[in-house]
């Protein structure tokens, strides 16, 4: 395998591998956040409001990508940044303030999956764009979309949330060691391990 | 070739860039090239089943309003409320003391001609045993059973008020006529 190799697929896949550009639970902290920040740690509700409006899209989609369907990903979601306000006299700012609520949105995945209902995978949406010049095509795009969504579903935890992260977040290994609570080693074997995972889960689905 | 295989780490990060050394590993070893290229191709299958519809815009802010009424159902921060409790909490400390200080220093602070407290007396009834417990209302009971006697003799018209003035002669004969009448009352 050849350096060239990997240079293309970073060609065709670029969100996939890049790990220079932070990510969404990097941005930087405007000065309206800092605001908005020390302002909630007040006590003033509606400075939370705009932290909601600058993160919930980040936050739901992240939920969306854990449990499958728009229902709990939106308790979740909601869950996440009642859990945000409740602890914000405990965030201290070591860290964006994108990565410790991306950290308690994936906790609280975690929990839901292991307290409550499996995973409830939802057809997607007929207001996707379409991925193929035909309806056939479009048709075994989705059955590969679900085959793929249910085989993240079935990653071990660390694996998947390492994915989901990653691949779909586009954080930098960096970041999802301090999300995690890991390390960028580990993060790196967690990653191979599972789209590894993912590609025999797939191919057992397929030939099932 | 190197004689160990490439890590998982070393093979995810192969993925992203390919090192030199790890370039010569992968060219001479058949078995990272299938880990590597297997890796690959669980990458390309994911990039597959990332797709998130999009709620209309609507939803958003119906989101931002859901979670601003659940937050206004909320109790203030529990991180806020143990801070605060804990401020007022250190900060009555030395507040109190520093009065309680100011008090006993300053006896004009005290207010004009405020009385020494006095100490209240025991209520009666509670140095005393309850009735069923005291041994001493047997032995009265006893007087009293032989009290026309006493009467008599004393001139006085309750034992009660006969008990309290006898002599020490008076009480010595009334404790022998108990011993006499009572025998499991002990002197």
């Amino acid at each position: 395998m050849s350096a060239t190799l990997a240079s293309a697929f970073a060609l065709q896949h670029p969100s996939l591998l890049q790990d220079a550009a932070p990510g969404p639970a990097a941005r930087p902290v405007s000065s309206e956040e800092s605001e908005a920040l020390a302002a909630c740690r007040r006590g003033e509700r509606e400075a939370f409001d705009g932290l909601v409006e600058r993160h919930q899209r980040d936050v739901y989609r992240l939920c969306y990508r854990y449990v499958g369907n728009h229902e709990d990903a939106n308790d979740l979601a909601q869950e996440a940044f009642l859990k945000a306000w409740r602890g914000m006299a405990s965030f201290r700012g070591d860290s964006a303030f994108s990565t410790w609520l991306y950290r308690i949105a994936v906790n609280t995945c975690l929990n839901f999956r292991s307290a409550r209902r499996p995973l409830a995978a939802e057809e997607p949406s007929e207001a996707l764009p379409d991925r193929g010049p035909s309806a056939a095509e479009r048709l075994v795009g989705r059955e590969r979309e679900r085959q793929v969504r249910d085989a993240i579903a079935r990653l071990p935890e660390k694996q998947r949330a390492t994915l989901i992260l990653k691949v779909y977040h586009e954080l930098t290994h960096e970041e999802v060691a301090r999300i995690l609570g890991s390390t960028v080693g580990t993060v790196k074997a967690n990653l191979f391990h599972a789209v590894a995972n993912l590609r025999k889960l797939v191919a057992g689905t397929a030939g099932a | 070739m190197a004689e160990r295989h490439l890590s998982d780490e070393d093979l995810w990060a192969s993925l992203e860039a390919l090192g030199e050394e790890a370039g010569e590993h992968l060219a001479a070893c058949a078995a990272c090239r299938t880990l590597r290229r297997e890796a690959e191709e669980g990458l390309a299958l994911a990039a597959e089943g990332g797709a998130v519809p999009e709620p209309s815009p609507l939803y958003w802010e119906a989101f931002r309003r859901q979670v601003e009424r659940r937050i206004a159902e909320e109790p203030a921060p529990s991180g806020w409320s143990a801070w605060r409790r804990w401020v007022s909490l250190r900060s009555l400390v030395p507040l109190g003391a520093a009065v309680a200080l100011a008090l006993a220093l300053v006896p004009g602070l005290r207010g004009p001609g405020a009385p020494e407290p006095a100490s209240s007396p025991l209520p009666a009834w509670q140095a005393l045993p309850s009735a069923a417990d005291d041994p001493g209302l047997d032995v009265l009971r006893g007087v009293a059973l032989s009290g026309d006697d006493l009467d008599a003799a004393a001139g006085c018209g309750e034992v009660t008020e006969c008990l309290s003035v006898l002599s020490d002669e008076e009480s010595q004969e009334v404790a022998e006529v108990l011993r006499a009448r009572l025998p499991g009352v002990q002197s």
